[in-house]
Order: C-alpha cells, then sequence, then structure tokens
C-alpha cells in the first residue's frame, strides 16, 4: 500500500510539475524597452571590492580578529546579495537572448545568441558562487576565490548593450543602466 | 478478449493521431531534428496497426506480440528522453556536456529507485512472467517520470527556453507516462477488478499525449511575447480618455 502510494504521489506531483512547466513555457519575455521594471540592479564596482582578495588582507590586517570575521561576514552577505542578483538578472538576460536568436537580421541572431551563452555561464557561476559564499559566510576565515562572476556580468552587460544598439538603439543607454 | 466500444474507439484515434504526427514531422521538416522521436512515433504507428491485426489472431499470439512491442517502445522511450535532454543542453556552449551527463546520472538513481519499489511490491492481480513484466513496466515508468520531471526541474533552475515543438514532445510524453504510471500502481494494488477501467484511462491518457504533440507539431514556432511594451492602441486610448477629460 506504501508504494502504491508513494507510486501515486510521485505521478501527481509530475503532473503538476508539467502543468506549471506548461505555464511557465507560454510567459512572455520582458521587453528591451521595459527591462528596468524586471532586473534588479547590480552595483559591480561594490561587488568586486566585497569580494577583492586584497581589500580582505587589508581589514585582516588592521582589525583585531573577532571584528574582522563580524565585519567579513556582513560584506559576504552583501557580496551574496550581488551575487543572487546576478543570478536573477541572467535568467531574463536567458530569456531575451533567447527570443531575439530566430531573428531574421543575422547580426541581431549572433548578438541574441552571444547574450544567451552569456547569460548561461552567468548562471552556473553565481550559483557556484553563492555555495562559495555561503561556505565562506560560516567560515569567514577561509580563502575560497568566487570565481568570475564579476567578469562575466560585465560581458554579459556589454552583450545586453550590442543586441539593444542593433534592435532599438534608441533604448541602449537606458537598458545598460538596468543592469 | 474483447474491447468496449470506447476502448476500440480510443484505439482507432491513437492510430490516426499517430498518423498526423508523422504528416506534421515530414511537413515541418522536423525529421532531422528529432530522429529519435520520429522513430519512435513511426514505431507506434506500425505497433498500432500491427497489433490491431495480431489481435484477430489470438490471445497468446497477442500476449507475446503486445510484449515485444512493448519492450521496443521503452527502449525507443527512453531513447527519446535522452535526445530531448542532448537537444536541450546543446544550445549553450557552458553546459552542453551536461545534458548526456545529468541524463546518465538521473537514470542510475531512479534505476535504483525503481529496484526498490519492486522489491515492496505488491502484486495481487497475477503471477509468474505477467507479473514480471508489470513490475518492469512499472519501473520502466517510475523512471521515465523521473527523467522528465528532472528535465523540467533542471529547466526551472537554469531557465532554459525550450523550442516549442521539444516542450510539446516532453509534456505529451509526461502527462502519458505519469497516468501510466498511476494505472499500473493501481492495478497492481486493487488487482483485476479495476483492470478494464484503469486500461481505458491509460488509452486515453496516450491519446491526449498524442492530441498534445499534433497541436505543438502543427503549429508554427511561435513570436515571442513581449511584455511591458506600451502598444500604439493604448496610447490612442491614453489619449481619448485624456481628450475626454479635458472636454469635461
Amino acid at each position: 500500500m506504501i508504494t502504491t502510494t508513494l507510486l501515486i504521489v510521485f505521478a501527481a506531483v509530475a503532473v503538476l510539475v508539467l502543468v506549471r512547466g506548461a505555464r511557465w513555457h507560454h510567459r512572455p519575455v520582458p521587453a528591451l524597452q521595459a527591462l528596468e521594471e524586471y532586473t534588479r540592479p547590480v552595483d559591480l564596482a561594490a561587488l568586486r571590492n566585497l569580494i577583492d582578495p586584497a581589500e580582505e588582507d587589508y581589514l585582516r590586517e588592521r582589525l583585531p580578529a573577532g571584528t574582522y570575521r563580524a565585519i567579513q561576514r556582513e560584506r559576504l552577505r552583501a557580496a551574496l546579495e550581488y551575487v543572487q542578483r546576478t543570478a536573477y538578472n541572467s535568467a531574463i538576460l536567458l530569456r531575451v537572448g533567447e527570443a531575439a536568436r530566430r531573428d531574421p537580421n543575422p547580426e541581431v541572431a549572433a548578438a541574441a545568441r552571444a547574450l544567451a551563452n552569456d547569460a548561461m555561464r552567468l548562471r552556473v557561476h553565481a550559483r557556484l558562487a553563492m555555495l562559495v559564499l555561503y561556505g565562506r559566510i560560516a567560515l569567514p576565515g577561509a580563502r575560497i576565490s568566487v570565481g568570475r562572476v564579476t567578469d562575466i556580468y560585465e560581458n554579459l552587460t556589454q552583450g545586453l548593450v550590442r543586441l539593444t544598439r542593433l534592435q532599438d538603439p534608441a533604448h541602449a543607454t537606458r537598458v545598460s543602466a538596468a543592469v | 478478449m474483447s474491447l468496449s466500444p470506447i476502448g476500440y474507439l480510443l484505439w482507432v484515434a491513437s492510430g490516426m493521431l499517430l498518423a498526423l504526427i508523422v504528416w506534421a514531422l515530414i511537413r515541418r521538416a522536423l525529421v532531422r531534428e528529432v530522429p529519435v522521436f520520429s522513430l519512435y512515433v513511426v514505431f507506434q504507428l506500425f505497433r498500432c496497426l500491427g497489433l490491431a491485426v495480431v489481435y484477430r489472431m489470438g490471445r497468446i499470439e497477442y500476449f507475446y506480440s503486445y510484449w515485444t512491442a512493448q519492450t521496443i517502445s521503452a527502449v525507443l522511450g527512453f531513447a527519446v528522453l535522452y535526445e530531448l535532454y542532448r537537444k536541450m543542453f546543446r544550445s549553450y556552449d557552458a553546459i552542453r556536456q551536461l545534458g548526456a551527463t545529468l541524463f546518465a546520472g538521473a537514470a542510475v538513481m531512479l534505476l535504483a529507485a525503481a529496484v526498490l519499489t519492486t522489491a515492496f511490491a505488491p502484486g495481487a492481480d497475477a503471477a509468474g512472467v505477467v507479473k514480471s513484466v508489470v513490475l518492469l513496466e512499472r519501473s520502466v515508468r517510475v523512471m521515465q517520470c523521473g527523467l522528465l520531471l528532472f528535465l523540467f526541474l533542471l529547466s526551472f533552475h537554469f531557465g532554459l527556453a525550450w523550442r516549442n515543438y521539444l516542450f510539446g514532445i516532453a509534456l505529451g510524453f509526461g502527462i502519458f507516462a505519469s497516468v501510466e504510471l498511476m494505472a499500473i500502481a493501481l492495478r497492481s494494488q486493487l488487482g483485476g477488478v479495476a483492470a478494464g477501467a484503469l486500461a481505458l484511462a491509460n488509452s486515453a491518457a496516450y491519446d491526449c499525449g498524442l492530441v498534445i504533440w499534433v497541436c505543438y507539431l502543427l503549429a508554427p514556432e511561435p513570436a515571442p511575447q513581449y511584455r511591458g511594451v506600451v502598444q500604439h492602441n493604448d496610447l490612442e486610448k491614453w489619449n481619448q480618455a485624456l481628450l475626454e477629460i479635458l472636454q469635461r
């Protein structure tokens, strides 16, 4: 009886996920002109500072151990918030890139493909970076690099500006400010 | 051994729907895009027609033909799922190799789960070879459902964008596999009492999956729908409303 119940629950969950997937698949793509309504701003310079090893060394040398750990935890929490934002934005930009991928203009299609690829790369790196940051919040003294999230995010924003210049040049500046 | 009128209707409908799917695959030149799925559909069509012929020959002939076809169908079903995994991840350089790896990992874990559920399986309705075949069929459905569930969860997690026809294939397959898994689980618990009703539910779910495939394969790839765009007619409505206010 338990096995039967488990199998029925499993199959029912599968049906629910499929139905949710159908709704998710047909959801509209955020328009470039209104991107700032859907994305979350990321201060890249601040994120770079928060995960900069030299900055950490500077604080470690000048602060008492307890104070350093407390401050470092706060800095890592802030970095985590920024990395979560980059992951969130990458999901939106992935959809924007995918939607423009079938554009009849080959230049637009190529820019869109590059944007989608960068967005996916960022998504993978951001997830890994989040795991590292959780670990470092638990052990603020540990020295583990959070990877290349900032560089990839910078590439991604440049790719977005490139795509916007091709599709809607009037909004290029506004769109770059949105992410 | 006889089919109810509804059962017969569902059987005929499945044959027609499969023929329509083959036509849609050829018309949209999708055979090259999804060769394994195309092979699967052609096989299902021949199976449907072949079993209709064997059905008239006798019980034993039908039994062996049905289970042989079911085994081939299960193998092809896994191949279709593998094709879906590969196609979903192929578009992105960062995760290109991930599709095959995740498929293999998920398949191994689900195989272990299927073996476990088989070990604790009740078997009220059959003995010997039939019981083994029913348990095997259930394990196959557990794995297929699990692989599809995993694929959907991965696509939510990574934010993967599906081509419309690929999504339709996965959705149709998933609906059918899930309902069949429920039917098999209930049949092994209730025995022969509900066998007729469950077989009908199974056929209906299969036809439902085929209808989903037909819809998604016949529909052209839709243009993306954008949100947050101010439509031209919206501006006209705003303008009209403002004029009305100013005229008051």
